[in-house]
Formats: C-alpha cells, structure tokens, sequence
C-alpha cells in the first residue's frame, strides 16, 4: 500500500485554493482596482517596480499563511490521530502539503502580473521574481515547518526570526555601527533571507548553493522531526 | 497480532519537575480473531495505551508490535480502523466530505470509496446530515461519524476507544450490532470502555487497568458465584421473611429486596420461596460478573 497519500492531493489543493489561494486572489484584485484608480505615467515603468514591491510586501504574509501551523495545528487539535492512522507516512503527507505551498507561491508573480496586465495592457512575467519568491519560500517556509514540527507558535517565532535577522542585516550595512560578535553570530546562523529580497542584486552560484542547501537543510530536519519524533509526544495522552 | 511487553510510560514535565507514570510494565497478548475489552477508571493508563498501539507515543520502556511489526510501520503500511475517544475532526469539513477525505487517506479507489461512504453513511444513519458541517452537529451524530470513519477501510486492527459515548440507546444497541458484524478469523478488535456492560457483551476477554497496570483479564461469558442479588416479587408473600431473613427492602422499589448468599445457598431459599406460593417476578445479580470484578480489581491496586 502507498504511504504517499496522492489520492488526498486534491483535498489538500482545495485547501489551500480556499484559504491562501484567497488571499492571493485579494491582493490581485486590489493591485488591479489600486492600479486603475492611480493612473500611472508612465505605465511601463511603473508596472515592474510595482510588480517587485507588490510581491516584497505579501510574499511575506503568504509564505506565512502557506506554511503557519501546517503541523502543530494537527498536533494541537488532535486531527492527527484520524489522519495518521490510516496507511499515511507523516513526513510525506506534511512533505506534500509543504510542496504545493510551494507551487501557490510560485503563481504569486503571474497573478499579480495579470492584475497589471488588465490595468496596464499587456504586461510580461518577470521570471526572476518567480525563482526569487521560491527560494524565499524554501528559506522562511522551511523554517516554520521546522518549527511547526516541534511548537505551536510557528509562524509567530518564523516571523520574529525574518525580523531579527532584517533589523541585524539593516545595522551591519551600517557604516557608523559595529555589530557585537554575538549578534554577527546570530546574523550567521540565521537563514539567508537578505539574498533572496526580491530587490537583492543577482545571486552569486555559492550564494544559490548556501541558500538552497540552507533552504533543504530546514525541510529535512522537519521531515527527520516528523520520522522520529512521535506525533503525540510532548503532551498528555 | 497485539503485543505488550512490559510497557512504561512517564510523562516528565519541560524541567523535570513532574513526572507521571501513565503506564507501568503492562504486559499483553491480543490474538487475531478476538475482541479485547479494556476496561478501567480515569486516568488508568487506556489512551495512553492505544496510543502506544498506533505509535502516537513512544514507551519509556517496553516494546509494542503490530503483527510482529513496530506499530509505526504496520500502521503506515496495513491502516487501523481507529475511532478517537474525543472525534476531532476540522469544524468546516462538512460530513460526506470528511468521509470521503479520510477514504482518499486510506488510499481506497475512488469507486469503492463511493461505496463505502454510501455504506457507512446508511449504516450509522448519517445520510440526511451530509452536507451538514462537523460543527453543526450534535454529540451523538459527531460520534456516529467517528465510527463511520472508522469503518470505512476493511483494516485488520479496529479500535474503539468509548465508542458508545454520547450514543443513545437505539445508537447503542446498533453499535453492538455493528461490532458483531465486523467479526472474523483474521481481525481483531480492541474496545476501550467505561461502559462495563458494553464491555461484558462485546468482548471475549476484558483487560482491568488501574494505575497504569493491567490487574486482571476476565474472561466474558462466565458464571456469577454469588454475592449480591436483587429480588423482585408479583406481590409480598409471609414466606419472605422465611426463606430470606436478611432481605432488605430496596427504598422506593415495590416488592424489591437486596439478598446475597452463595449460589447453592440462594437455589435452596429461592425454592423455599417458591414453595411458600410467592411468584418471582424477576432475580438477578446486583452488579455484572465484570462490575464485580472491576471493583474488587480497580479496590485491590488502590494506595
């Protein structure tokens, strides 16, 4: 028998169709009713600089509610023990719902591409913003499914560590501050996000590589957490 | 195809400063083909158990097997047909669909996953709340869909952890039927239950926990051997108080008396009884041989 619960793809594509799918929905629209009433000029400038920071602004909230408690939320309610005790791996059923997370965040920038396009005239895809988006997803998404296997306050912990680590980022591009070894440590240890802000210069072939193998790293762990540590531990029967 | 051996469990607190032994060297053998009762107080150790069982929970110490498997592995690889004490199902899902979400998840083919909602549906009276969401509703109707969730793969390991609770009496007595029905040579059923009549009805054996340890299995089907008895008369006969000098009146009951003896003793008074012209209009144990049991098991692990 399959451990791969493929028959229930489909149910979790309506999930996340009905809840983030929405969202994305919402924030297209807006961009296009925003977009007609402001008149830019002119418009083919306007159209990628808003792409970039349309996307910068509600890539956040989307990875947030891709990927915000995507475990602990069975955990905590208790959904798991009829989920898991049919022939279903935890890892793969947790690794699929994680991927098509995935896939909604990679239908961010023609969405909001086709909201401009209806606004402005025909408006092209910026792919490098799809890549970027993604690899943001692998980082900050992987993290809160790494924490969400051990915690509830998943997403409140992910979103802290994406602002400490934008606030340490912020002070070493500072000339005037010299930033304590400690926090230069946390810096480190923190997920790359400064290389994947959409307005970030080009990355670099180690800069890919530190970030998705930084990004792979955080999903295997979660996977390893999901193998080994039992979905009942941590609390009462 | 159940295996316990000498399983602990203890809860310990984030800093270690409480520790709680929820199970304590429970020893179990479960053989295909049988229904297992456990029985037990609050807090005896059952949840925790079944969730061992499942691999929900890993023993301090111990081992379980599933089939000879660790229960992991023979959950992911065969299922269980496993109703929660507490059915926790998402709210929003409406009723047809949750069947049919945990039927994809027991990777039955959309066909026969069409056929066995029908059937789960009809067979616990569900049909009309199908497009009824979870939260809407009520308690008895909630637990039905539990057990129809349950039984909509043909696993070889079913348990029902309080499987009649929130049921009424009709629901109930379904519910037996239901267990009867799911019997076979190559299943085994495991019912955790207050419900001690349920119990002595369903199962073939009957584990006692208390304390996190099994006290004792009483096998179903057997013989009172006396104790407490309830009498009940047609009408007050003078030859009462004769065959049954200790028979105390039941406050509030016509005619109801508590008598106790042995069982030879209570034969040759009940025909004494019946000698003196009095019509016995019913005779029966005060508490089940399990009750019986349950109280002198649950009495003897006490502090």
């Amino acid at each position: 028998m399959s451990r791969v619960p493929i028959r229930y793809l489909p149910w979790m594509l309506r999930d996340l169709l009905l809840a983030q799918g929405l969202v994305l929905l919402a924030i297209s629209i807006l961009i296009y009713v925003v977009t007609i009433r402001i008149d830019p000029t002119p418009p083919v400038q306007f159209g990628p600089i808003g792409v970039m920071n349309v996307v910068r602004q509600s890539s956040l909230i989307l990875v947030l509610i891709c990927t915000g408690s995507i475990v602990s939320a069975d955990r905590g309610l208790g959904y798991y023990r009829s989920i898991f005790s049919r022939p279903v791996s935890p890892p793969l059923y947790y690794l699929q719902r994680w991927l098509l997370g995935a896939l909604l965040m990679a239908t961010v920038v023609p969405a909001y591409s086709l909201a401009f396009s209806l606004a402005l005239g025909r408006f092209p895809i910026q792919w490098t913003l799809v890549g970027r988006i993604e690899l943001f997803y692998l980082l900050l998404g992987g993290l809160i499914f790494l924490i969400s296997t051990i915690l509830r306050s998943d997403w409140l912990l992910g979103l802290m560590i994406f602002m400490l680590h934008g606030a340490l980022s912020a002070f070493r591009s500072s000339p005037s501050f010299h930033l304590p070894a400690f926090w230069e440590f946390v810096y480190r240890i923190f997920p790359p996000f400064h290389l994947v802000d959409v307005s970030a210069s080009p990355l670099t072939g180690p800069q890919l590589t530190h970030v998705l193998l930084y990004g792979a790293g955080l999903v295997l762990a979660a996977l390893a957490v999901l193998r080994w540590r039992p979905l009942g531990a941590g609390g009462r029967a | 195809m159940i295996e316990l051996e000498n399983v602990s469990k203890t809860y310990i607190s984030l800093f270690r400063s409480r520790r709680v032994e929820a199970l304590a060297g429970l020893t179990l053998s479960v053989a295909r083909g049988e229904v297992f009762g456990i029985a037990g107080p609050n807090g005896a150790g059952k949840s925790t158990m079944l969730s061992i069982l499942l691999g929900y929970l890993r023993p301090t110490a111990g081992q379980a097997r599933l089939d000879g498997h660790h229960p992991r592995r023979y959950v992911e690889q065969s299922g269980v047909s496993y109703l929660t004490e507490l059915v926790s199902i998402p709210p929003r899902w409406n009723l047809e669909s949750a069947l049919f979400r945990y039927a994809a998840l027991s990777n039955l083919p959309r066909h026969v996953a069409r056929e066995r909602v029908a059937l789960a549906m009809e067979t616990l009276g569900l049909a009309e709340h199908r497009k009824k969401q979870v939260r809407q509703l009520s308690k008895g109707n909630l637990q039905r869909l539990g057990i129809a969730q349950a039984l909509l793969a043909d696993s070889d390991l079913v348990i029902f952890d309080e499987p009649t609770h929130g049921l009424d009496p009709v629901w109930t007595q379904k519910f037996r039927d239901i267990v009867t029905e799911l019997r076979r040579p190559s299943r085994t059923i495991l019912i955790a239950s207050h419900n001690l009549d349920e119990l002595e009805r369903l199962a073939d054996r009957v584990g006692i926990m208390s304390q996190g340890r099994l006290q004792r299995i009483v096998t179903a089907g057997g013989a009172h051997t006396g104790g407490a008895y309830r009498l009940v008369l047609a009408q007050p006969v003078p030859g009462l108080a004769e065959a049954f000098a200790d028979a105390i009146t039941v406050e509030g009951r016509a005619n109801e008396y508590r008598v106790s003896g042995t069982l030879e003793e209570l034969n040759e008074r009940l025909g004494r009884l019946l000698a003196s012209g009095a019509t016995i209009a019913a005779f029966y144990p005060e508490q089940s041989r399990l009750e019986t049991e349950f109280r002198a098991a649950v009495k003897d692990s006490g502090p």
